[in-house]
């Protein structure tokens, strides 16, 4: 349903992403991992539609993202969680889900989503004047999920949804993620945690210094020799 | 504890705002409140932006400018009567704001800063060169202010209190109904918070920085309009950059993204101000710049508890 083909994108003159491409099927976890720098959020940005490329092609089932607004974009069945932080902390629980349906056509429609989102979530109709930076890191990491299906995704592209996380609201938040998934949501999946996106993913992506590096399933990846030592931190032998 | 004070602070001010007139009949005290209440209005009209929105502006002495010059210049020239003055002031300020915002908002930080406060030195040079509409450095006078009262001098003092109370209270209401309860309320203060995060959601973030431009610019611009039809003169200083640091001042103080916090700040200080006038004219800003700094330093979120400022 997603396909980034030969694109080079950055910042400005710099480019981080050197003739890049890859797809996400329907209902398909892809993993992005890679060291830092990498340009894995470059690639998640870009693949938004956020950053236009220097050059290559970004397509949703055909259509092209490139050019369109972030707004438009989501409209299309896209929604984006952005990496730790990616809450309006001082804002309340209930806003920052009213604040994900701000894409949506209607304001009847906005409010039925966070009616569903509040039957999927109800530990968040239960906090819902909360302010959202009151709540554990792994809630808040799950409210960014949760405000993110507002707008009835298709495609969740995610940016570290582990990222500096207990274990155990490591498990909370890919246990959401199996669930979305389950439900037909396929996604993109920024990870420094290489085991936990390797349990989810059915095909990973590993990107190196803006280049192409690895695209395979996860039993695929751990069978290279070259990638394990690299990637996994894995001794030879 | 800040919710206590809301609880009972706002309730008596605005009983004693209601009430002045009669509790202290007397000319000097209702000018000097009638002009509290101007700044209470540009003080609220830059919250509404730059407290809710983020936006830094520097220039909101600009819009209060535009505003006062076109209500006077209109009935002045125009024979414009003061009501449709009003009206006519802020949506010539809402439109200057529209124009100069549209491009200035797509930059961020310091720029838009930057962008804002040439608009005001803009405002202020053409106020002081256009001679023959503005009066130029001696400003322009000699207008009509609003019909209908009292002859007798504090019986019109009085009238014309209640009036800019009224507008004053109405446009205070207004925007903290904005933006406490629309969606674009959420939407302001979600840019404040992180505007990228809000642009990755699908938040037009770029017509509701307008949006909020476009109206503060417009309160704005009544305010000025109230201040032209009360003090019956308007100079170039209007738009000088004392002034919008002045209601930066009150907004910091009074609190920032609460838009009463700065209504309150603005009276206090301008009451600070005024009362202090007997040490002298300099040294009476010198204490209230003292006391905005104590402020910032040790109540960071203002006498409304609002947002800390950075």
């Amino acid at each position: 349903m997603l396909r980034v083909a030969d694109v080079r994108s950055g910042y400005g003159k710099l480019e981080i992403l050197q003739s890049v491409s890859l797809a996400v099927g329907e209902g398909e976890i892809v993993g992005l991992i890679g060291p830092n720098g990498a340009g894995k959020s470059t690639l998640l940005k870009t693949a938004f539609g956020y950053l236009a490329p220097f050059a290559g092609e970004v397509a949703l089932e055909g259509r092209p993202l490139v050019g369109l607004r972030p707004d438009q974009v989501v409209r299309l069945g896209v929604g984006y969680v952005a990496q730790a932080g990616g809450l309006f902390a001082d804002m309340t629980v209930h806003e920052n889900l009213v604040l994900g349906g701000y894409a949506l056509r209607s304001s009847r429609e906005a409010r039925a989503a966070v009616d569903e989102l509040y039957a999927r979530f109800p530990l968040f109709a239960a906090r819902r004047r909360q302010p959202a930076g009151s709540l554990s890191g792994g809630e808040q990491r799950i409210l960014a999920v949760a405000r993110a299906l507002a707008v009835r995704p298709r495609l969740l592209l995610l940016d570290e949804p582990s990222a500096a996380l207990a274990p155990r609201f490591i498990a909370d938040v890919y246990d959401t993620i199996r669930a979305l998934n389950g439900g037909g949501i396929a996604m993109l999946i920024v990870e420094q945690n290489v085991e936990a996106i390797l349990a989810v993913a059915h095909r990973v992506f590993v990107l190196d210094l803006g280049r192409n590096a690895f695209d395979g399933t996860p039993a695929e990846l751990r069978a290279s020799d070259r990638i394990r030592r690299l990637y996994l931190g894995e001794d030879e032998g | 504890m800040i919710a206590r004070v809301r609880v009972i602070a706002v309730p008596a001010a605005l009983v004693v705002a209601a009430l002045l007139p009669a509790l202290i009949p007397h000319p000097f005290v209702l000018t000097l409140a009638t002009q509290a209440m101007v700044w209470a209005l540009l003080a609220a009209s830059w919250d509404l932006l730059s407290g809710y929105t983020g936006q830094v502006s520097f220039g909101h002495a600009g819009f209060f400018a535009l505003g006062a010059y076109a209500a006077a210049t209109a009935t002045k020239h125009a024979d414009l009567s003061p009501w449709l003055g009003l009206v006519f002031a802020a949506l010539v300020a809402a439109l200057v704001g529209g124009l100069a915002g549209f491009p200035a908002l797509r930059l961020r930080g310091h720029y838009l800063a930057l962008v804002t406060l040439g608009l005001a030195e803009i405002v202020r040079l053409v106020a002081q060169n256009w001679l023959e509409l503005t009066g130029g450095p001696f400003g322009i006078h000699d207008y009509r202010t609003f019909p209908g009262l009292p002859a007798a001098p504090l019986a019109h003092r009085q009238a014309r209190y209640v009036i800019v109370v009224a507008i004053v209270a109405a446009s205070v209401v207004a925007m903290r109904a904005l933006c406490e309860r629309t969606p674009a309320g959420k939407a302001f203060r979600a840019i404040r918070e992180d505007e990228v995060l809000a642009e990755m959601l699908g938040i037009r973030t770029t017509v509701y920085k307008l949006l909020a431009f476009v109206v503060s610019s417009a309160f704005a611009g009544l305010a000025g309009a109230l201040y032209a039809y009360d003090v019956q003169l308007v100079s170039p200083s209007v738009a000088s950059a004392a002034t919008t640091s002045f209601v930066i001042g009150m907004a910091v103080f009074g609190g920032l993204g609460t838009v009463w916090g700065p209504v309150l700040g603005a009276l206090l200080l301008f009451g600070l101000s005024e009362g202090l006038r007997f040490i002298g004219v300099v040294y009476n800003l010198i204490a209230v710049g003292l006391v905005i700094m104590i402020f910032v330093v040790f109540v960071p979120r203002g006498l409304a508890g609002g947002r800390r400022t950075a």
